[in-house]
C-alpha cells in the first residue's frame, strides 16, 4: 500500500517518470524490475473486487508504484443512480491503495438490471448533462474526492446532439469539479468515425481540466468501401496519434500519461518502449517550454 | 429528442439479440442515430460484437472443462444464447455465469448430455472460490477456548470460498479425464454419488472429496444449524459418523471461518 508515499514525493516521482502502463496479470512477475522506466500503474478496480491471487499480487506491486484506479463499470451515463455495491467495493480499493487519480468514462453500460460490459454512447443534451452531473456528484461524494472522466470512442452518432463532445466535457468539469482524462486515441477514433477535426477538438478542451492522458492502439474495420476505427487497445500507438499527442501535450502540459494495452498483451519490453516514446514527447515539450518556444 | 431512459432501453433491446436479428432491430433506431456512408446496422454491429462477444468469451473462459467436453464452437454458441437471455447484472464480471448450469440443463441442443449441467455447477463453484473475498480460518486454539457446555449452541460458518457439490456423476473423474490426467472413461450413467467441497484456504482452489456424512454435516452448518443440531441430524442418518475425526480433518483443511470476536 502507498501509506509511505507523501504527496510531494509522489508529485516528484510523477514529474520524473510521467508515463505509466496498465497492470496486467501477464506482467505480475516482471513489473517490479521496470521501476526505472515506468512511472506508475493503472489498475482496473473491477479486476480486484475479489481476494486471492490477484489481490495478493496487487498488494505486493502497489507498494512499489504510484497507482491510478480507472473504473470501467460505474456507468456514469446511465439514467439511473450509480450502483451502491459497486461504489462500496471501489471505495475499499481507494482506501487500500491511495491512488493519485480515480477515473471512469463518459459513457453508459447499465440499463435497468442489465450491465452490458461495454462503454456505450451518450447523446450530448441538457438531460444527459444533468444525469451525468448527478451521478458524478454521487460518486465524488461517496469517494470523498474528485474524479476524472474520460472522453469516449464511439461508433454511432446521435442526430440531436446539443453540444459538441469537447464542450460537453468542459461543462461536466465546470458543474461538478471533476477533471478530464483526455484519451488522445479516442479523439482520433471519434474524428475518423464522425468526420471531426481532432486538433480542433483538443484545442476546445479547457487544459486546466485535464489531469491525465491515455494513449492506445486501434484497428480499422471495413464496411464495403468505408471503414470505422475500433478502439481495441491491442496495438502499438499509431503515428497519427503520436502526432496528436504532441499537440495535446503542448495544449495541456506534461501530465501523467498512460499506455493502454488490454488485449493480446505483449511482452513488458514493448510497453516500456511505448512509454519511452511518450516520455520523449514530454521531454521535448519541457525543453521547448523552458526555452520559451511556442508550439 | 427521446428521453435518455428510452434511448438506453431501446439500445439494450437491440444489442441483446441474435446476430441474425440485428439488421432489422437496428432499423428501429433510425430516428435516433445518423446513418451516413456507413449504415446504422453496420455501426450497431460493432456494439453487438463488443457486448455479446466480450461477455460470451469471458463466460466460456470460466468453463474450461465444458470446453473440453463439448468443443469451443458449441460452448461459445451456448454462451451467446445464455448472454442474450441472462446479461450481466454488475460491472464486475467475476461472478458472471451463476445459473449457467441450469441454463445448460434446459438447453435443447445439450439435452442428450445430462451431466453437462453438473460439470458447469462444479466449474462455477471453482471460479467463485477463486474470486471469493479472503477471510481467516477457524483455529483449534480458538475452538478450545469455548467452554465445553457452550459448544452445542455455537454457530460455525463455512469459509467465503466454500461450495458444496453433490452430483450423480463422478465430477472428479470427469475433470481428470478432461485435463488428460487419466485415459479412463468416466462413468456417465448417472449412478455415481459424488460429494465434494470446493475451498480456497489460501491462494489455491482445492477440491476435497467428501463422504455422505461429512457432506450432510457441512450442509447443515451452511444452512445455519447450530453445531449440536447439525451433529444430531447427521448422526440420525449416519450413526457411525465420527465427529472428532471430522473436526480434526476440517480444522486442518481450514474449512470453517474464524469465530467473530466477542
Amino acid at each position: 500500500m502507498n501509506d509511505h508515499k507523501p504527496l510531494d514525493i509522489l508529485a516528484y516521482h510523477l514529474h520524473t517518470l510521467p508515463v505509466g502502463i496498465g497492470l496486467r496479470s501477464a506482467h505480475y512477475d516482471d513489473i517490479e524490475n521496470a521501476k526505472n522506466t515506468i512511472g506508475w500503474l493503472e489498475i482496473h478496480p473491477e479486476n480486484y473486487f475479489c481476494g486471492g491471487v490477484h489481490k495478493a499480487h496487487l498488494d505486493r506491486i502497489a507498494s512499489h508504484y504510484p497507482i491510478s484506479l480507472h473504473g470501467v463499470g460505474l456507468s456514469l451515463g446511465s439514467d439511473q443512480d450509480v450502483d451502491l455495491n459497486h461504489l462500496k467495493q471501489f471505495r475499499a480499493l481507494i482506501d487500500r491503495y491511495k491512488p493519485f487519480n480515480v477515473s471512469d468514462h463518459v459513457a453508459w453500460s447499465a440499463s435497468g438490471n442489465a450491465h452490458l460490459n461495454d462503454l456505450l454512447p451518450l447523446p450530448y443534451t441538457p438531460e444527459t448533462l444533468e444525469r451525468l452531473c448527478k451521478n458524478i456528484d454521487q460518486v465524488q461524494q461517496y469517494f470523498g474526492r474528485s474524479i476524472l472522466v474520460e472522453n469516449p470512442s464511439t461508433y454511432i452518432a446521435y442526430k440531436d446532439n446539443d453540444f459538441s463532445e469537447a464542450t460537453f466535457m468542459n461543462m461536466l468539469c465546470d458543474r461538478t469539479g471533476c477533471g478530464i482524462l483526455l484519451d488522445v486515441n479516442n479523439i482520433y477514433v471519434q474524428s475518423h468515425n464522425h468526420g471531426l477535426d481532432p486538433v480542433a477538438y483538443i484545442k476546445m478542451i479547457n487544459p486546466d481540466f485535464v489531469d491525465e492522458m491515455h494513449l492506445a492502439g486501434h484497428i480499422r474495420k471495413n464496411f464495403d468501401t468505408q471503414n470505422l476505427l475500433i478502439d481495441t487497445h491491442n496495438q502499438n500507438v499509431c503515428d497519427d496519434v503520436w502526432d496528436l499527442y504532441a499537440i495535446a501535450v503542448e495544449h495541456c502540459g506534461s501530465i501523467p500519461t498512460l499506455i493502454e494495452w488490454d488485449q493480446d498483451v505483449p511482452a513488458l519490453s514493448v510497453l516500456i518502449s511505448e512509454a519511452e516514446k511518450a516520455h520523449n514527447i514530454i521531454k521535448t515539450h519541457r525543453t521547448r517550454s523552458a526555452n520559451g518556444q511556442a508550439a | 429528442m427521446a428521453k435518455l431512459r428510452d434511448i438506453q432501453d431501446r439500445f439494450e433491446n437491440t444489442i441483446l439479440r441474435k446476430a441474425g436479428d440485428l439488421p432489422d432491430a437496428a432499423n428501429d433506431l433510425r430516428d435516433l442515430f445518423i446513418s451516413d456512408h456507413i449504415d446504422i446496422k453496420d455501426r450497431m454491429s460493432v456494439y453487438h460484437n463488443n457486448v455479446i462477444g466480450s461477455v460470451s468469451n469471458a463466460l466460456a473462459a470460466t468453463f474450461p472443462l465444458l470446453n473440453n467436453l463439448v468443443g469451443e464452437a458449441f460452448l461459445k454458441s451456448t454462451a451467446r444464447a445464455f448472454v442474450i437471455e441472462n446479461p450481466p447484472k454488475a460491472g464486475c464480471m467475476h461472478h458472471y455465469g451463476d445459473g449457467f448450469d441450469n441454463f445448460i440443463r434446459g438447453f435443447e441442443p445439450a439435452k442428450n448430455y445430462p451431466y453437462l449441467g453438473d460439470v458447469a455447477a462444479f466449474e462455477y463453484a471453482m471460479n467463485a472460490a477463486y474470486y471469493a473475498y479472503d477471510d481467516d480460518a477457524l483455529t483449534p486454539a480458538s475452538l478450545e477456548q469455548i467452554p465445553a457446555e457452550d459448544l452445542h449452541d455455537i454457530h460455525l460458518h463455512l469459509r467465503k470460498s466454500a461450495h458444496l457439490i453433490a452430483s450423480p456423476y463422478p465430477l472428479g473423474d470427469i475433470r481428470r479425464f478432461c485435463l488428460n490426467e487419466t485415459t479412463d472413461q468416466p462413468d456417465l450413467s448417472g449412478m455415481s454419488a459424488y460429494r465434494a467441497l470446493i475451498l480456497r484456504p489460501a491462494m489455491e482452489v482445492e477440491i476435497i472429496a467428501l463422504n455422505q456424512g461429512e457432506f450432510d454435516f457441512l450442509s447443515y452448518i451452511q444452512n445455519g444449524k447450530k453445531l449440536g443440531a447439525a451433529l444430531d441430524h447427521t448422526l440420525s442418518a449416519h450413526p457411525d459418523f465420527d465427529f472428532m475425526k471430522f473436526l480434526k480433518r476440517h480444522l486442518t483443511l481450514e474449512t470453517f471461518c474464524a469465530l467473530p470476536p466477542n
